[in-house]
């Protein structure tokens, strides 16, 4: 065997193996296009945990929460300035079959995972959904005495100001609506109730940014999606 | 033909009364469900508690870390305590320490169970 020709061999044989790799690659490339199975115990959790949120909204009715806010002042054209207060810090609840329900935020990832009606949610990558938090019940006088633990809900972005509330006292029928601080316990604030079409017939309630928009951001992030369930796995005690 | 039609009426009832979704069951089902959040809960804020009274000194590669960042001596990097502390939303813990920069403060976060010490001096 002369050198030329074990050049050809070695050429032949490096030739081979950029090939494989490539091949290698190629598979790997195709096997992540390929969509990864969801299993069959998770979609049972997730179709469970979204006819749950649609038995709610349709048997049940979407009420705002909300304190007053400081006195807020406008500008008007004339340029006087005029007081007028406002509200803040609205958040939702669902009232059914005499039952209070928030939508209270819930992520899963990581090890600890998130039960569910008794089995356990586990997920790599990050998924979430609300769940409906039972917070109280209303009693033989129309009332609706609660604590609001929860501190999490469908939009996060109130979550630090909703807790600053300790305790609630709601009459739905006459909206009469009582909260405590959450630090400052002695002093009794007034708060209001009132469901959708309400808010937007009282003029009134000065509600911050789009309610349409405030709305459809509450009930998109109720229902658990799809993304990312196929790292996730449901676990029976 | 009238009980005829009596018993088809009690039957519908029955069957629309028997599909309608159980928010009885659902109230229980998600105040245990909570129960079993808070008690994951407490739990994780035992091994916080474990973990920051544990803490006795600093972990040198930290020191390394906070040294190379702030530009100091790592002999100067001192631990000066950790507490606990309560905030918002659950127990922290908060590690102290003294060095050529003064007194810092640094938040204590857990990764996958793994407690980290992070360099950030508040």
């Amino acid at each position: 065997m002369n050198v030329d020709s074990i050049k050809i061999i070695l050429i032949f044989a490096l030739s081979l193996t950029s090939v494989n790799s490539f091949a290698g690659l190629k598979d790997k490339f195709k096997e992540q296009q390929k969509p990864k199975k969801i299993s069959q115990e998770v979609l049972d959790i997730r179709d469970d945990i979204n006819n749950t949120w649609g038995a709610i909204e349709r048997e049940g009715t979407f009420y705002y929460l909300m304190r007053d806010g400081r006195n807020n002042f406008t500008i008007y054209s004339d340029g006087k300035i005029r007081y007028k207060p406002y509200l803040k810090d609205v958040f939702p609840l669902y009232l059914v079959d005499n039952k209070i329900f928030v939508p209270l935020t819930t992520k899963i990832i990581g090890k600890t995972g998130t039960p569910w009606k008794g089995k356990t949610i586990r997920c790599e990558k990050k998924v979430s959904f609300a769940r409906p938090a039972p917070v109280g019940k209303i009693d033989k006088e129309g009332i609706a005495s609660f604590k609001m633990e929860y501190l999490g809900k469908a939009n996060s972005t109130h979550k630090e100001k909703l807790s600053n509330y300790q305790e609630f006292e709601v009459n739905f029928d006459t909206k009469e609506c009582y909260a405590t601080y959450k630090y400052d316990k002695k002093s009794v604030h007034k708060c209001h109730i009132a469901n959708s079409n309400e808010i937007i017939l009282n003029h009134s309630f000065d509600l911050p940014g789009n309610l349409e928009n405030y709305i459809r951001g509450i009930q998109k992030n109720l229902y658990l999606q799809k993304k990312n369930l196929e790292t996730c796995k449901v676990e029976s005690k | 033909m009238k009980i005829l039609i009596f018993l088809t009426n009690l039957l519908f009832i029955s069957i629309v009364h028997s599909s309608a979704f159980d928010f009885e069951n659902l109230y229980k089902q998600m105040n245990n469900d909570l129960n079993e959040v808070s008690k994951e809960k407490a739990k994780k804020e035992d091994d916080i508690r474990a973990y920051c009274n544990s803490l006795k000194r600093l972990p040198f590669t930290w020191k390394e870390d906070f040294a190379k960042k702030n530009k100091i001596n790592v002999n100067s990097i001192k631990f000066a305590g950790a507490i606990m502390n309560k905030g918002l939303y659950g127990s922290y813990c908060t590690v102290k320490s003294s060095s050529d920069i003064g007194v810092c403060r640094h938040s204590v976060v857990f990764i996958n169970e793994v407690p980290r010490i992070l360099n950030e001096c508040r």
